[in-house]
């Protein structure tokens, strides 16, 4: 990656870090829907980006969003799993266009189909393993479902729309 | 030897991932500790002051339920004081009469809330007063509409709380009514504790079956805990069922605080809690000795 690339990415991390913790923070939809933007900037990383900073920046994002929610460690597992099967479902998802060339992780390079596709797995993973950490246990296994779930389409479509219409 | 290394080079991503993961349960398991004493939370003082910023044009926009809420509050205060004047009278004061010192031993701070959360099964509340202004870990805190948490842990600028609506957190309670008021022996305590689900309701249990207590029956802080003054209101009673074959109630109390519109609260400070707690803690005589 080149270093314009490397300050560019930076300042993304800086934005969705921003508009998370002022924003969507305290958006929060009749208790049960949550918008984890932040995700967005592990899922639009670029290809080039090695599996290996994926998973140590995903890890950093994570850390950095457990400060301001006061859960120490519970974004940062969860995104850091995220980050080491992001690979697995890019691999999965392009497995027919053979090798990885030309792999270009946005709504125009993938498509709508595989773009939601792409989107719903990934958000899905993640809010499941971030509730049921949070939780701590399954007794609530309803409420914490339906949070999740709430979750994943508040988060994608926010995703999908900050893509589109402001980038 | 270079297959070892092959190996660890091929696996380099799993292995950064598992190691990743066990510092993050190394954290969550540390942030569940009772006293976590790393500054990894919200009372870092970059991490407050950012928060604090983001919550000044909300504070902006709540002033008008700000303002009802303290008017609120004096009406009250001035009830009570009324209240106290003539109790001074009243009461028989050979049978108990508090002295001074003790009557006196609550202070109290107002401080703001910089950051709270509701939707959590563990919630806590930063408020903007630290060790520089008297705080300490352990002291109780309350809002103008009722009982908040408690004292988690202070840097010198913030203090981090735990609020009621946490997993470990219990908070010993009484209800109060007209039937119960005229026996002076019969009160019905009980220890509230959240579940996790719902922030406006709150769990209430230890209450035997027998006592006579209905729905709407109000609940506060009893005399027997030295963190909040006695009767500091924590709900209503709304929902009351009871298992034939249980002792206890089941009770739901409907929280008389709005955690989610927090802006305001004051922290109690209890001057003989100290004394108190060392006399529960020291060692006991084996045999009562008798004149």
């Amino acid at each position: 990656m080149s270093s314009t690339q490397v300050i560019r990415q930076f300042g993304f991390l800086l934005i969705y870090l921003f508009l998370q913790i002022v924003f969507f923070r305290v958006l929060v939809i009749a208790d049960v829907a949550f918008c984890f933007i932040y995700v967005g900037f592990i899922l639009f990383l670029p290809h080039e980006t090695s599996d290996f900073w994926v998973i140590l920046l995903s890890f950093l994002i994570g850390l950095s969003v457990d400060l301001f929610y006061n859960t120490a460690g519970v974004h940062a597992a969860a995104s850091t799993a995220l980050g080491y099967l992001r690979g697995f479902v890019v691999r999965g998802i392009f497995s027919t266009k053979g090798g990885d060339v030309d792999i270009d992780l946005s709504w125009e390079g993938m498509g709508t189909e595989r773009f939601i596709r792409y989107l719903v797995v990934l958000v899905t993973i993640h809010h499941l393993l971030l509730f049921f950490i949070e939780v701590g246990h399954v007794d609530y296994l309803v409420l914490t479902i339906l949070k999740s779930l709430g979750s994943v389409v508040y988060t994608v479509v926010v995703i999908t729309f900050m893509h589109r219409v402001l980038r | 030897m270079s297959q070892l290394f092959r190996l660890i080079l091929q696996a380099r991503n799993f292995l950064l991932f598992i190691l990743l993961e066990i510092a993050c349960f190394y954290l969550i398991q540390k942030n569940n500790g009772y006293w976590g004493v790393l500054a990894f939370d919200t009372t870092n003082t970059y991490v407050a002051q950012t928060l604090a910023w983001s919550n000044s044009w909300r504070n902006y926009w709540s002033l008008f339920d700000q303002n009802e809420a303290l008017q609120a509050e004096n009406a009250t205060l001035r009830q009570e004081n009324a209240k106290y004047a003539q109790w001074v009278g009243a009461v028989n004061r050979k049978v108990y009469a508090p002295d001074s010192l003790f009557a006196q031993r609550f202070s109290f701070t107002t401080a703001k809330v910089v950051n709270s959360s509701v939707d959590l099964t563990d919630n806590y509340i930063t408020i903007d007063k630290g060790t520089k202004h008297g705080m300490r870990v352990g002291m109780g805190v309350i809002s103008p509409t009722g009982v908040v948490g408690q004292i988690m842990s202070c840097s010198e600028n913030y203090s981090r709380v735990y609020s009621i609506l946490h997993s470990s957190y219990t908070l010993s309670a009484e209800v109060i009514n007209a039937s119960l008021r005229q026996e002076p022996n019969a009160n019905a305590l009980g220890i509230a504790k959240w579940d996790g689900q719902d922030p406006r309701l709150i769990q209430l249990t230890t209450i035997d079956r027998f006592k006579p207590i209905v729905k709407g029956d109000s609940v506060v802080t009893s005399e027997q805990n030295a963190i909040f003054p006695a009767g500091i209101p924590v709900g209503k009673i709304i929902r009351i069922s009871s298992v034939p074959d249980e002792a206890f109630y089941k009770i739901v109390v409907a929280l008389s605080t709005d955690f989610r519109n927090l802006r305001y609260v004051y922290v109690v400070d209890n001057r003989l809690k100290e004394e108190q707690d060392r006399l529960e803690q020291a060692p006991v005589a084996t045999t009562p000795s008798r004149p």
